[in-house]
């Protein structure tokens, strides 16, 4: 079932609430995608049913089952980005996303895995085995189109970061995965804070964007490598229990917490924002991103593989993209998300 | 060969703004630690920074009081750099768009001001075994003003600083307390032989926590380098550390020195547009500065300069000073209290002018009671002092302490009567129309009356009873 059939069935009364939280964390708890439980879901499945019961109409996604990328906050879960130097942290406050979720009567199963501060390919095969009926992950292109299950990128700033662990803050987006093109519109909507467009018919053909890689894996790097930072053994990141002082309490912890692909990232990162290079490569980065934003402005949509030429299109641009079933992704204008997955729907 | 200092100032001013610059968190100095404190200034992962407008508010009330061009797009930049007391690992600035640029004070051209938040505080465990983080401090927002290389002696150094503390007080977006560090300055320093054009290699100074340590500094570093250059050797640029018990400057540990801050525009932070309106309703509400009202306690009230000077010393003494001229309307005798009474009873109990508590009201009476003629001067003063050390309702202490003038007419009639018994002479002379010999026979009913005499009551009742003998 999709997620808005199990809303449906909740309302009808087929299913109740509690049944159907049962049943996706016992799917949850035998899963390898996911790295932790919400002990608080059939409890709150309890007052989602009460509310449903009273006749309170809380949205068209009411009951049914999400669980999230462990990128984003849920008080009370711990928040880990598959990195070690995050293991034991305890997020202080609910993701804004939780919020909105929660006020929705959506029910949160867990936190699924994810490659280190990266993307979760564990939360598209969690939602493509129907371990989970949808999840909030962050971009998740790629491991949507090899699960074969729907996912939007969403319009920059449509949807709150706040509990969102920053990785690449001028980029970083919450969007759904689902098993259909109307789960992921259902979801997102609920999530994001957005006047939404619609979406001028016609695909169009892109120019030729040659340096947008570059300049995407340069502001990447160095914004994932500057948000990183924080996690330094001091107030935040487990400490190493090697250092003697100051300076071995960040090395140490370092160099023990991240993983070498995040190092690479964080070190490339660094290098780009290094003495000269600000002119000589961060600068330039930006002056290509601004020019593809202006040249990407009169595109109403277009059809792009899924791969990280044609991916780092719509994160520099802000843009919306979803990624069909079919390992195809549309990128449309600024606040079309709705309208991209509704015309990809049909 | 003669030498030719030149310096430059990067001053930092911590806002008296009520929260911080980017969450709702307290300002408030001195709370017990991490009080003051929340996950965004805590700088823990999934917060962002929402900034505080009233920030840019004083930037611009600075720089439009300092001539400044303002930056009508601002965007905010990434400092990165790793130390405990920056728990995000990164300080929030102003690179590529600082808030003002140009304008100065004087002779003195400033570079630019831009905004940024402080960092925590570091406080060791006294035997050295710990150190334990503060972030009260951590995301207090800070103006730094950064000056063009336009000194040259340490005389124009303290002045440009105390007319920057003057505006900064009068404009009231600072409390200048440099005790508390928020006022701190850091010295650039070279020398070059007098007529030479280029700069010498010049060094920072930081840690300077008071005019006085300024000019000891400036004193030190400026001997220093020429003593360095004379005798064959070069000067390191670098940062150095005053210590004011020492009386020395000291290089900072290298790797400060070696710092690259890796900056980039701060992608969590849209840009703050300052549009006209914005702009001219900040300019709508800038204060009277000290200077100007310097000028205004001349001219309009006929106040000698030196005694303005003193009068707008610091704001809560021309604050107070206004306050005593509109409840009593006495320019003059109000100048008068502030520049002889309040100023000892600052100098003698060594409270700062910021420190100051006084009911303005209490002392409007008492000039009132000794402009009537109720209490003499001596009683005035006693009373004030009564007033500024123990907050004594003035007139309940003038009572208790019989310090009231007498209007007593048994008294009085008792003491002209025995005056007069006392000097034949001098009351024939009077008679015989030497009328000088009254104010001696008035001195002689006062000393009788042991100075408690109201001279308004004693003077009248004399000459009756002088007529009358």
């Amino acid at each position: 079932m999709t997620a808005l059939q199990i809303a449906a069935a909740i309302a009808a009364k087929e299913v109740s609430v509690a049944d159907i939280t049962t049943q996706y964390i016992e799917k949850a708890r035998a899963s390898a995608n996911f790295v932790a439980i919400n002990e608080q879901a059939m409890e709150q499945a309890a007052q989602v049913q009460a509310k449903l019961d009273a006749g309170e109409t809380l949205s068209p996604l009411a009951g049914v089952p999400v669980a999230l990328q462990d990128n984003i906050f849920v008080q009370g879960m711990p928040c880990a980005c598959g990195s070690a130097i995050m293991a034991d942290y305890m997020p202080m406050f609910d993701a804004e996303v939780v919020q909105k979720l929660q006020a929705a009567g959506l029910i949160v199963i867990g936190k699924l895995a994810m490659n280190e501060f990266a993307d979760s390919p564990q939360a598209a095969a969690a939602v493509a085995a129907d371990e989970i009926p949808f999840a909030l992950v962050t971009d998740n292109r790629k491991a949507a189109a090899q699960h074969g299950v729907w996912h939007i990128k969403p319009t920059y700033g449509a949807v709150s970061r706040l509990g969102l662990v920053a990785n690449v803050s001028s980029m970083d987006a919450i969007g759904p995965v689902a098993r259909s093109a109307e789960d992921c519109a259902a979801l997102l909507q609920i999530i994001a804070d957005a006047q939404w467009i619609d979406l001028p018919s016609g695909l169009t053909e892109l120019p030729a964007f040659p340096h947008a890689l570059t300049a995407c894996e340069i502001i990447s790097c160095a914004e994932a490598g500057a948000n990183l930072q924080k996690f330094d053994g001091i107030s935040l990141g487990k400490r190493s229990a090697d250092a003697q002082n100051l300076t071995e309490t960040y090395k140490f912890s370092r160099a023990q917490g991240f993983g070498m692909a995040t190092k690479r990232r964080a070190l490339f990162g660094s290098l780009m924002l290094a003495g000269d290079n600000y002119e000589l490569y961060y600068k330039k980065a930006l002056q290509v991103r601004a020019q593809m934003k202006a040249a990407l402005e009169g595109v109403s949509m277009a059809e792009l593989p899924v791969d990280d030429v044609h991916n780092c299109l719509a994160s520099l641009a802000g843009l919306p993209a979803i990624v069909k079933p079919d390992g195809k992704q549309i990128m449309g204008a600024a606040f079309t998300d709705i309208a991209l997955a509704k015309g990809g729907a049909a | 060969m003669s030498w030719e200092i030149v310096m430059g100032l990067e001053v930092h001013a911590e806002l008296s703004t009520k929260s911080k610059i980017f969450c709702g968190c307290s300002t408030e100095f001195g709370a017990p630690p991490n009080t003051h404190v929340c996950p965004g200034c805590a700088g823990e992962p999934g917060t962002l920074p929402v900034l505080n407008r009233a920030v840019v508010e004083y930037a611009m009330r600075l720089g439009l009081t300092l001539g400044c061009d303002i930056t009508r797009v601002n965007t905010f930049d990434r400092k990165n750099y790793f130390y405990p007391d920056l728990s995000k690992a990164w300080q929030t600035t102003q690179l590529y768009a600082p808030v003002c640029r140009n304008g100065g004070i004087g002779d003195v051209r400033l570079h630019q001001i831009h905004m940024e938040e402080d960092a925590g505080k570091l406080v060791h465990a006294p035997d050295g075994s710990a150190a334990y983080m503060d972030y009260n401090r951590g995301g207090t927002p800070l103006l730094e003003i950064v000056t063009k290389p336009d000194f040259r002696t340490t005389e124009q150094v303290l002045g440009f600083l105390e007319t920057l503390r003057e505006t900064l007080l009068y404009l009231d977006i600072c409390d200048c307390k440099m005790q508390e560090g928020s006022l701190r300055c850091d010295v650039n320093l070279s020398v070059r032989p007098v007529g030479q054009a280029e700069f010498g290699t010049r060094t920072e100074m930081k840690n300077l926590n008071s005019f006085k340590a300024i000019a000891r500094a400036i004193e030190y570093e400026s001997k220093r380098h020429i003593d360095v250059i004379e005798r064959g050797g070069s000067i390191t640029q670098e940062t150095r550390r005053w210590d004011d018990n020492k009386g020395k400057s000291m290089p900072m540990r290298n790797k400060e020195n070696a710092q690259d801050y890796r900056y980039f525009p701060c992608p969590d932070i849209p840009p703050v547009v300052i549009d006209d309106a914005w702009l001219e309703s900040v300019r709508a509400t800038l204060p009277e500065l000290a200077a100007q009202k310097r000028e205004r306690y001349t001219g309009e009230y006929g106040i000698a300069p030196k005694d303005a000077a003193t009068i707008t010393v610091h704001k809560t003494i021309s604050a107070l000073f206004e306050q005593l001229v509109e409840l009593t309307g006495q320019p003059k005798e109000a100048a008068n209290l502030i520049t002889g009474e309040l100023m000892r009873h600052l100098n003698n109990t060594g409270t700062l002018p910021e420190d100051l508590q006084v009911d303005a009201g209490k002392l409007a009476q008492l000039i009132e009671l000794v402009l009537q003629g109720k209490i003499n001067r001596a009683a005035y003063k006693q009373t004030m002092h009564a007033v500024f050390g123990e907050d004594v309702q003035p007139m309940e202490y003038i009572e208790a302490h019989g310090l009231l003038m007498q209007d007593n007419s048994d008294a009085l009639a008792a003491a002209i009567a025995a005056a007069i018994a006392a000097n034949p002479k001098a009351i024939a002379d009077y008679r015989a129309g030497n009328e000088k010999t009254f104010g001696f026979i008035m001195g002689q009913v006062m000393k009788e009356l042991k100075g408690q005499g109201n001279p308004a009551l004693v003077k009248p009742a004399l000459e009756a009873a002088l007529a009358d003998c």
